[in-house]
């Protein structure tokens, strides 16, 4: 379940030390209620969320437009809560992450009836990488392993895997997302990459692929 | 303060590493196979994290689609996540009194039913066809040549549309347009609101037809409606998804002015490309000049660099 309601007193600094959060402003009026600070922050929140779901659920997937756009609801709806514990753009990605696998075991519990894929397969995110294209290739059929491995790992554990290389959260945020200490959340990071590891190396070419000399 | 390992990683794709945490990274990368999987992973979503082409079109519509249902659905529990007043416990007696009259409302239907079906035994005239499931008429596909043009004159004799009846409804809507009604009771009619919230759920599963047809309903039949105000920019987004460019220029030229205008515009923009008329060019420097911080100022100055003679 996405969890998104913040500790009340928790203190509104960033975790990074950066200066203030130049969305903040938007971000706090917007929870009051106004619709013109809403508006500015969506169209500013819009390509994080966008690309943040395509990631979660793969570019050739055909309900990305409504997925980012649930997402974004569940970010107005909760900015009220939002005290600052990140920037507001990792709050949106880590929610759009949450939204977007919520979405994705949805859509896998209807299709494991029917067999057909819950995910389409994204090589042409081919050109997405720098470097040689082999290596390139091998990165691409990473995330795509990482992808495959979100629909066999336990929820909690696919969340955090999703969370840190999706949206990119550090382990307080993923913390503060999925309502779990730090320690359990490190917990949970270091089974799915080795379930990440073990994946990848039963599949030789690609092993070969991401091992070429970048 | 030492960093964990995951957190270096983090750290490095956001490019916020400090000298001695670079050295660490370096470290922690070469001698775990696994964290350098688990970098390589979350670099290459990033560089994937870029926009496509098309994109504007869908961010336009997510941004539309999100503000106008902030403004008129009722918040979902299931996904927000906002703590909401806690409901207050309804007196007994007001428990009690909704039992009393459901019991009266079902002896009265039950009454009512007995009494149509006597008629009917007796050789009254048939009663009316019973009218089609509700989301079977909202499935069926509503022709885009219906809504082809901006404006259709109120006529009795419209076209009828497949699985609907047009209802002319000159004196009996607001509206001078001609109403796409499903067939329903006509007992209850819908509120604004909830047809913008059964458009608004048609249209996030996909059925697009049914979103149009929810969305001209909501329009016809309360033109006045704040609802039907954004109805319009949501209507006009789906119907260039559905190439009927026509029909949603004139919804997007009818939007007033409103928190979504610069939506509006390049909605606008978009359907006078598909017709190829020359005025899409007032319209992208009315974007480029009014809205210049809008998300779509930067596409509206391509596109009329690519229009220059």
């Amino acid at each position: 379940m996405v969890r998104l309601v913040h500790k009340q007193g928790e203190p509104a600094t960033r975790l990074d030390g950066k200066p203030a959060d130049e969305l903040l402003g938007l971000a706090k009026a917007a929870g009051r209620g106004e619709r013109s600070a809403a508006h500015a922050l969506l169209v500013a929140l819009a390509p994080h969320l966008l690309c943040t779901v395509r990631s979660v659920l793969g570019r050739g997937s055909s309900d990305i437009e409504d997925i980012a756009q649930e997402a974004a609801l569940v970010v107005l709806r909760a900015l009220g809560d939002f005290r600052g514990e990140s920037s507001v753009v990792h709050f949106a990605k880590r929610t759009a992450v949450l939204v977007a696998m919520n979405a994705r075991r949805k859509r896998a519990a209807s299709k494991r009836g029917s067999g057909q894929a819950a995910w389409t397969s994204d090589v042409d995110e081919l050109h997405a990488g720098t470097g040689d294209p082999e290596r390139r290739l091998g990165q691409a059929k990473l995330a795509e392993a990482v992808r495959e491995l979100l629909q066999t790992l336990p929820a909690a554990q696919a969340n955090a895997l999703a969370l840190h290389c999706m949206a990119g959260c550090s382990l307080a945020e993923i913390a503060t997302a999925s309502g779990a200490p730090v320690e359990t959340v490190k917990s949970r990071l270091r089974l799915a990459r080795q379930a990440l590891r073990q994946r990848i190396e039963r599949k030789p070419v690609l092993m070969e692929l991401l091992e070429s000399e970048p | 303060m030492t960093r964990a390992a995951e957190d270096l990683l983090t750290r490095a794709r956001r490019g916020e590493l400090s000298e001695d945490e670079a050295r660490r990274f370096e470290i922690v990368v070469g001698s775990s196979r696994e964290l350098e999987l688990l970098y390589e992973a979350g670099v290459q979503f990033d560089a994937q994290a870029q926009l496509l082409p098309g994109d504007e079109e869908r961010m336009s519509a997510l941004v539309a689609g999100a503000l106008a249902e902030l403004e008129h659905a009722p918040p979902r529990a299931a996904t927000s996540g906002v703590r909401r007043a806690p409901r207050r416990h309804a007196p007994a007696w007001r428990f009690a009194g909704s039992v009393g009259l459901g019991v009266l409302l079902s002896v009265a239907l039950a009454g009512a039913w007995q009494l149509a079906e006597r008629h009917h035994l007796l050789g009254a005239a048939p009663p009316a066809a019973p009218a089609p499931a509700r989301a079977e008429l909202d499935r069926s596909p509503v022709p885009a040549a219906h809504r082809a043009a901006p404006v259709v004159s109120s006529s009795v004799s419209a076209t009828p549309v497949e699985g609907r009846r047009r209802v002319g409804v000159a004196g009996a809507a607001p509206s001078s347009r001609a109403t796409v009604v499903a067939a329903e009771p006509q007992s209850t009619p819908a509120s604004p609101n909830e047809l913008f919230v059964r458009a608004n759920e048609a249209r996030r599963s996909g059925e697009r037809a049914a979103a149009i047809a929810l969305y001209q309903e909501l329009i016809d039949r309360y033109p006045s409606a704040v609802e039907a105000e954004d109805a319009r920019v949501l209507l006009g987004n789906l119907q260039l998804g559905q190439r009927a460019p026509g029909a949603a220029l004139g919804e997007f030229e009818r939007y007033g002015d409103g928190a979504l205008t610069p939506e509006a515009l390049w909605g606008q923009a978009r359907a006078l490309r598909s017709l190829q008329s020359p005025d899409e060019r007032v319209v992208l420097e009315h974007i480029v000049r009014d809205y210049p911080d809008s998300p779509y100022a930067k596409s509206a100055r391509q596109r009329l660099l690519r229009l220059a003679p």
